[in-house]
């Protein structure tokens, strides 16, 4: 074998040993900051009582941004997964998802939602199962997220608000990109094996881009205005940490 | 001996490889049966390849249409709202009923030609045949089931799992392979052995109203209902008020685009006859109120189509020829196919007299 290919497959090695400090990676529920419980009550930014019971949300597209350059001095992209997650926050098994993240990693990219192929071509299987009940039948289309609760402020039967958003064609597109960026931490030697946090604040279901009061729109259930202005929404609600 | 043997095994050891040599690709699953393209149609737009039609596919798609346990309290199958002798339209019902005595909110269209079409409902919301019996399966006043609990059922039922086997080679049952067998059964439901169809092939000649009545259908109707589908599966406002107590806004509830309020499919003619009443919310009692409501009665609205400005000035002598014409579009051939009646029957012999002249 020639000294060459010897020290190219050496440094395959050594590149694939640095590669495997990994972080695994968990969504974290709270509201505001504290850690969300469905019998809880909370305020929203507009002094509305909330209970929340139940939020799901349908990610895809995991990708990681490698800080360190490849020869032509671009930065490199790392595919982590192509498969559609449900994550249901009163779910603990769904919150954790099965890779992991590059500890060289900078920039974890996905996308809250299920893209346009899958919502065009027919009915599919597993967690895109319209079984799973996120999907609108009387209209096709996944509803990318979901959140649902009660509030005295709520002029509906029951107090309910919920708020289904869904729509994957333009103008009225909620599928969202989230880029996080990672700790500075991570990647050093005394948190390589952590664990990466992606904390998921409810709050900013109100209270992000747009503010939306539950008195005044306490439903959403097409795709549309509204949805699109919950969808700016949701795309603020994460953040990474490390512990 | 021991030659013999040696023989014996490798004349086994050779058929057995070749056994494995020959296995077809669809391994375990049934012979396809492709749709037959009537002749001079456009090319279907439904994937087949992503679900192949067989014969046993079709027939579990008969079973699960005229199936009533897909309801919630098991007493309605999609049989119920479309039934053969009206071109599976719900016969002479303006809106259908659901559970409970429950009223849907629109009229029931009839079924046919699918593989032709794009969207499905009289808004075009739902882009897929595989996930139109959705809707009404889970709708609360139609069959108001949950795809759970229809998919739990199936699958504790004695005969499903055998058929699901038969049609996709294992016996899963999903979703997704209720939709797909649905869809196989659905799409042979093609219309296309009208007395227009036989005319048009040269095998029969239209009479003398027919005939000047196709004349003025191809200057007044047929850029809508364009042929040989009878639509164009365009959206149009066509001057049709909006109705109260419904507030169907058709179109625009999908694109949430004022341009496209009361905008609905335009329907397809085939079969026109037999499937009154008529228009989204089934308002026209009658092909003589359809004819009224474009030359008088038309609401004419900012987005109303271009081509109905003026409304659609009809004499009465134009409107007693098209008549005439519009009668060659029943294809009593399809309403009377065997294979697309409830399994175990065979369709009325003797249609419903009834017509909504």
């Amino acid at each position: 074998m020639p000294a060459y290919k010897a020290i190219f497959l050496f440094g395959v090695l050594f590149a694939a040993m640095a590669v495997k400090a990994q972080h695994s990676i968990e969504f974290n529920p709270l509201y505001g900051t504290a850690r969300w419980n469905p019998d809880s009550i909370y305020t929203n930014f507009a002094g509305e009582n909330v209970q929340i019971n139940k939020c799901l949300f349908y990610t895809s597209g995991w990708k990681a941004i490698i800080n360190q350059q490849n020869k032509k001095g671009q930065t490199d992209t790392v595919i982590l997964s192509n498969a559609h997650y449900l994550i249901d926050l009163s779910e603990p098994k769904s919150l954790k998802l099965p890779f992991t993240v590059p500890a060289r990693a900078t920039q974890l990219i996905f996308t809250l939602g299920v893209d346009s192929i899958k919502n065009t071509t027919g009915i599919q299987t597993g967690v895109l199962d319209p079984a799973r009940g996120m999907f609108w039948t009387w209209r096709t289309g996944y509803i990318m997220a979901r959140m649902q609760g009660t509030s005295p402020s709520a002029n509906t039967a029951g107090k309910r608000f919920s708020y289904d958003v869904g729509g994957f064609e333009s103008p009225y597109n909620a599928v969202r990109t989230i880029t996080l960026h990672l700790p500075e931490t991570t990647g050093s030697d005394n948190h390589a094996k952590n664990p990466l946090y992606i904390q998921t604040d409810l709050s900013k279901w109100f209270q992000g881009k747009h503010t939306i009061s539950i008195a005044q729109t306490p439903n959403c259930h097409n795709a549309g205005k509204l949805a699109m202005q919950l969808a700016d929404n949701y795309q603020q609600l994460f953040q990474l940490i490390l512990y | 001996m021991k030659k013999a043997g040696i023989i014996l095994f490798l004349v086994v050891f050779v058929l057995s490889a070749l056994g494995f040599m020959e296995q077809p690709e669809r391994k375990g699953l049934p012979k396809q049966q492709p749709l037959i393209v009537p002749k001079g149609w456009p090319k279907p737009l439904y994937d087949f390849s992503k679900n192949p039609l067989t014969a046993e596919g079709i027939e579990l798609g008969r079973q699960l249409f005229y199936e009533q346990q897909l309801s919630r309290d098991g007493s309605i199958s999609c049989g119920t709202c479309h039934q053969q002798f009206g071109a599976f339209n719900n016969y002479d019902h303006p809106l259908s009923h659901g559970l409970d005595n429950s009223l849907t909110t629109r009229n029931a269209p009839g079924l046919f030609n699918l593989a032709w079409q794009k969207s499905f409902m009289w808004d075009g919301g739902i882009n897929h045949l595989d996930l139109q019996p959705l809707a009404p399966l889970t709708a609360h006043n139609e069959m108001g089931e949950s795809i759970e609990n229809i998919i739990s059922k199936l699958k504790k039922s004695k005969t499903y799992p055998r058929l699901f086997k038969a049609a996709f080679g294992d016996p899963t049952i999903n979703t997704q392979r209720l939709g797909k067998a649905l869809s196989q059964f659905l799409l042979t439901m093609v219309s296309s052995n009208s007395k227009y169809d036989r005319v048009m092939q040269g095998a029969d000649s239209f009479n003398l109203p027919e005939k000047l009545g196709y004349a003025i259908f191809k200057s007044k109707c047929s850029s809508c209902h364009t042929e040989p589908l009878f639509t164009d599966f365009s959206y149009r406002n066509t001057g049709m008020p909006l109705e109260p107590f419904l507030q169907d806004m058709g179109r625009m509830t999908i694109t949430q685009d004022p341009a496209d309020s009361l905008k609905f499919k335009v329907p397809s003619l085939r079969n026109v006859m037999v499937t009154f009443p008529y228009g989204h919310d089934g308002r026209f009692f009658s092909l003589s109120n359809v004819f009224e409501h474009y030359r008088n009665n038309m609401q004419v609205m900012g987005n109303t189509d271009a081509l109905l400005k003026n409304k659609l000035p009809l004499s009465n002598y134009e409107i007693g020829q098209l008549k005439a014409f519009l009668q060659t579009l029943t294809d009593s051939v399809f309403l009377q196919n065997p294979r697309f009646a409830a399994p175990g029957t065979s369709p009325s012999a003797t249609q419903p007299l009834d017509l909504h002249n």
